[in-house]
């Protein structure tokens, strides 16, 4: 094993080949999903000047496995990647009430 | 690894047509997709699963893999007779494992098996990424994205900060060996990190195939999520801090000057007299740094009795009881 020690300042965007690499999507079938309004850019207004949040390809990632697992067109999808979203903030909510009435009980 | 019964898997008769086989799929993949399910073992579930539909919705595979179905049945039947498992072959019939023996022998496991001669489902690529032949080099020169938690203190998000972080990248070495290289790195956070956010190190993840990890371009990404860890005092209610501070009677009835503790220090509080338990003190710009603006600090009240009494202190408490002429219980007459 080799130690490597640097510092880094991390990234927080990524350009559209980018988050195509990492989601290993085609450019193609990327643009179908920027249609769909299930990958939209944070900055930029041409293919070239797109700049996408990180949290873009956890997304995107999702909404391919559904739609080539479970056979789901992107409009369906859309509505659930929004479901599953709310679904998240709910328990995060529900979570932090729950830490918060704990400090009121008693046994 | 035990064989697999690919039409136990999907509930379905060895006879059943395509259609039936593509209905029980679907009814399945839905029941156990890792991203809608919360069933135990729901990932591996839906990996039988999915690979029981990629054979048997194809013709060819399905072919085969009946003919491994039918092979194994007929070596079943005769290792009944035989001290040592054989496959049994009736005179005529044509050995599915031909060219596969050194492979394949009574021990051998049936999805290991199948897995040479199918190939596994990610070399496959994914159902519906047509690539286009222009770009299909693109995805073949980085190597694999890594992705870990970073856990956060709540103080760690008021200020720009610097964490260590230590992790390993698999690679191959020179022998075609699978091995871990351990990394050290120093990340800024910035303040006003929140709990999910993603972050990107780029060039820290594994490299490609034939690549020494080290200083290569090729590398893959290292995403870090962020994970707020929690804080002994303080909840978090969307970028406000929530801080339960206990007080005693006398201090909700007569009002108090305490201290409460915050993200960058301990700051003084006036309690107002006749204090509710439940009710909470806004304290402005004391809550979570964000990249816009400061949360609030709500101070929530509760009020908590000691736990033994003097006798001096009872004697006043029964006075206080018959001087005041409150009813704490609406439903009282």
């Amino acid at each position: 094993m080799i130690q490597i020690t640097e510092t880094q300042s991390p990234g927080f965007y990524l350009s559209f080949h980018e988050l195509c690499h990492c989601t290993n999507t085609s450019p193609v079938y990327m643009l179908e999903l920027i249609d769909h309004e299930i990958a939209i850019p944070a900055k930029g207004t041409a293919e070239e000047e797109w700049e996408f949040n990180i949290t873009t390809r956890v997304l995107v990632e999702r909404a391919l496995r559904l739609h080539n697992d479970l056979d789901i067109d992107w409009v369906d999808i859309k509505l659930i990647l929004n479901l599953l979203d709310e679904i998240t903030e709910l328990k995060i909510e529900n979570r932090n009430l729950k830490q918060q009435l704990n400090r009121f009980l008693i046994g | 690894m035990d064989f697999i019964d690919y039409y136990a898997v999907l509930g379905v008769d060895p006879t059943a047509d395509e259609k039936t086989i593509k209905t029980a799929y679907r009814k399945l993949a839905r029941k156990f997709h890792p991203d809608v399910s919360k069933l135990p073992d729901t990932e591996n579930k839906f990996k039988e699963v999915a690979q029981a539909y990629e054979v048997l919705h194809d013709k060819n595979k399905r072919a085969e893999y009946d003919q491994l179905l039918e092979a194994r049945k007929r070596g079943f039947e005769s290792h009944r007779n035989q001290s040592d498992f054989q496959p049994g072959f009736e005179e005529g019939y044509e050995n599915p494992f031909k060219g596969y023996e050194n492979q394949f022998n009574g021990n051998q496991d049936f999805a290991d098996f199948f897995n040479s001669m199918f190939g596994s489902q990610e070399s496959r690529g994914r159902k519906g990424q047509n690539y286009d032949t222009r770009h299909e080099s693109f995805n073949n020169h980085k190597g694999r994205d890594l992705e870990m938690e970073l856990p956060v203190r709540l103080e760690e998000t008021v200020t720009d900060t610097t964490k260590s972080i230590e992790f390993f990248v698999p690679y191959y070495d020179n022998e075609g060996q699978l091995q871990q290289l351990k990394k050290s790195l120093n990340v800024k956070i910035p303040a006003g990190i929140t709990d999910g956010e993603r972050i990107r190190l780029k060039g820290q993840g594994a490299p490609t195939r034939g690549v020494s990890p080290t200083g290569s371009s090729t590398n893959g990404d290292l995403f870090l999520v962020i994970r707020l860890q929690q804080h002994p005092h303080f909840d978090i209610e969307g970028n406000n801090l929530i801080l339960t501070l206990p007080i005693a009677p006398w201090e909700a009835v007569l009002g108090a000057k305490v201290q409460v503790p915050t993200l960058k220090g301990k700051i003084q509080l006036s309690v107002p007299s006749n204090s509710q338990s439940g009710q909470r003190l806004r304290i402005k710009g004391k809550g979570l740094v964000t990249k816009h603006h400061a949360g609030d600090l709500l101070v929530a009240l509760k009020i908590v009795v000691p736990k033994t009494t003097s006798e001096k202190a009872k004697q006043l408490w029964s006075q206080l009881a018959e001087l005041e002429s409150f009813e704490p219980r609406e439903w009282s007459n």
